[in-house]
């Protein structure tokens, strides 16, 4: 089994096996364009700080590991993100959709989806600092066209 | 968390795990959030992964004096039937007309056309003259209009009882009869073809066996009917059970309040269909009726009263929830929560 290191952007290495590694499709595509059986390959992740890429290959180590029931890693995979803030997840999402690790990106942003998913359309824009491109009227008739949903209990 | 507006893929991403009153909700955030959340690739996204949480629609009776508690506020109609419900004029003077009865009816998403279909079974019946015809029809929802299928080959009686009908991985399926022979009635939304499955033998034996016990009753006709209320059924319903193929019996009426429910599991291989029990529940008091499999070990039935309860079949833990409809009118399906709408069908009732 290959083994090789990630780099990154704080300078801080991380030595992983093929196996792990892999379930990123971008190191995967970065390995097979790199035919070379060297252990001494270094894969540098600019993007990347080293606490957050320790806590990947944590989430990616669980996932190869054939001695854990789907029960199990379920278990896991929630305990992992409840320890989460959303500082922190938002930066493994960003880390999870660069590196194309699908199962990380997938769970982190449904914990950010359920995060959001009460707020009103003021207080998203206010968190993601956006600022409204629409005229008071065109929201106006947004909100209309969805009346039923927004208010349930009226109508 | 500002740092994922930039990232457009990323916003998608994490805007297609919200639930569709959500993204109506957020329609008005920005112009494109807007376009996104109307965009048809997106809507199928959403649509992917909502597959993985099911809800449950409970279905009900109840009593109300206005319709303040209604939940559904529009409906839509479907084009009409393809098939003629007209008054039509044969070789003969006078004009013959024809019915539309509807036997059965079915819907799902088809992931190999990426579309929902509307599945019925309808019988044509020429009210002066001659014997039903049966037909069947499909309805693409994204090309709004009906079309002919081949239908069934048996013409066999569907049961409209609560869990007598689902959908299950691309196929639906009715609980039928034809004289005395019971079975599933299939309906595969990407071959549209109608198939079989016989049911566990034991099933059709039963019922068999019942016919001589009726027989040697040798009374008149009121004091039979009397007879057939006191003496318990057999009653079956159908379900999924982790992944597969489930029906229950259990014995039904005649007096008796404790029941136990056999739980059968369907398995599939070259040789054809076979049912093995899996487990036992009950015996048990104050329940009426089956209605799903919520999880692996959670069963949804209703209480005699009327009650949505919940059985742990690892606990035999009883949980009653606070919902109630008139007795024995309790039904429940699941579904999934998803952006598509009904474009058809211009009549809108609310």
């Amino acid at each position: 089994m290959r083994t090789f290191q990630l780099k990154s952007s704080d300078n801080k290495i991380f030595k992983v096996s093929e196996e792990i590694a892999i379930q990123s499709a971008v190191i995967k595509n970065f390995l097979e364009d790199f035919g070379s059986d060297s252990d001494e390959i270094v894969i540098p992740l600019p993007n990347v700080r080293g606490r957050i890429l320790e806590m990947m290959i944590e989430w990616m180590v669980k996932h190869v590991d054939e001695e854990l029931t789907k029960e199990e890693v379920e278990d896991w995979e929630n305990k992992f993100m409840n320890d989460l803030n959303m500082e922190v997840t938002t930066e493994l999402v960003m880390a999870a959709n660069y590196l194309e690790v699908i199962g990380l990106l997938h769970r982190t942003c449904q914990s950010i989806a359920d995060h959001i998913s009460g707020k009103s359309p003021e207080e998203i824009r206010r968190i993601l600092n956006i600022t409204s491109d629409f005229t008071p009227e065109e929201e106006a008739e947004i909100r209309r066209q969805n009346g039923w949903v927004l208010n349930p209990s009226t109508n | 968390m500002a740092a994922i507006l930039g990232n457009m893929q990323v916003t998608q991403e994490i805007l297609s795990w919200l639930p569709p009153e959500t993204l109506l909700r957020f329609k008005s955030v920005h112009k494109s959030w807007y376009a996104l959340i109307n965009d048809p690739k997106f809507i199928l996204k959403h649509f992917l992964n909502s597959l993985r949480h099911n809800h449950i629609f409970l279905k009900r009776i109840v009593e109300i004096d206005s319709d303040k508690d209604k939940t559904t506020r529009e409906f839509r109609k479907l084009p009409p039937s393809i098939f003629p419900v007209c008054t039509i004029t044969d070789a003969s003077p006078r004009p013959i007309r024809y019915e539309l009865i509807m036997h059965a009816v079915g819907f799902g998403y088809d992931a190999n056309s990426r579309d929902f279909k509307v599945v019925r079974i309808v019988d044509i019946v020429g009210l002066r003259r001659g014997y039903p015809v049966r037909k069947a029809e499909i309805y693409d929802l994204s090309k709004d209009r009906w079309r002919e299928i081949e239908p069934p080959v048996r013409y066999s009686e569907v049961s409209w009882m609560a869990s007598f009908e689902m959908f299950h991985e691309g196929t639906y399926y009715w609980w039928s009869s034809e004289e005395e022979e019971e079975f599933i009635q299939t309906f595969n939304l990407s071959d549209e073809v109608f198939r079989e499955i016989p049911l566990p033998e034991s099933l059709n034996m039963d019922k068999a066996g019942e016919i001589p016990l009726q027989e040697s009753l040798n009374m008149d006709e009121e004091e039979e009917e009397e007879e057939e209320e006191e003496r318990p059924e057999k009653m079956w319903s159908m379900g999924i059970l982790n992944g597969s193929i489930v029906v229950v019996d259990y014995m039904w009426g005649g007096g008796i309040d404790e029941k136990s429910f056999n739980v059968w599991e369907m398995k599939k291989d070259e040789s054809g269909v076979s049912w093995s029990k899996l487990f036992t529940i009950g015996p048990i008091c104050g329940i009426e009726k089956p209605l799903l499999f919520a999880s692996s070990n959670q069963l949804l039935m209703e209480s005699n009263k009327g009650h949505a309860i919940v059985y742990d079949v690892k606990t035999q833990h009883v949980k009653e929830l606070p919902i109630k409809g008139k007795e024995d009118t309790l039904g429940a399906t699941f579904f999934v929560k998803s952006l598509f709408s009904v474009k058809g069908g211009k009549e809108i009732i609310a």
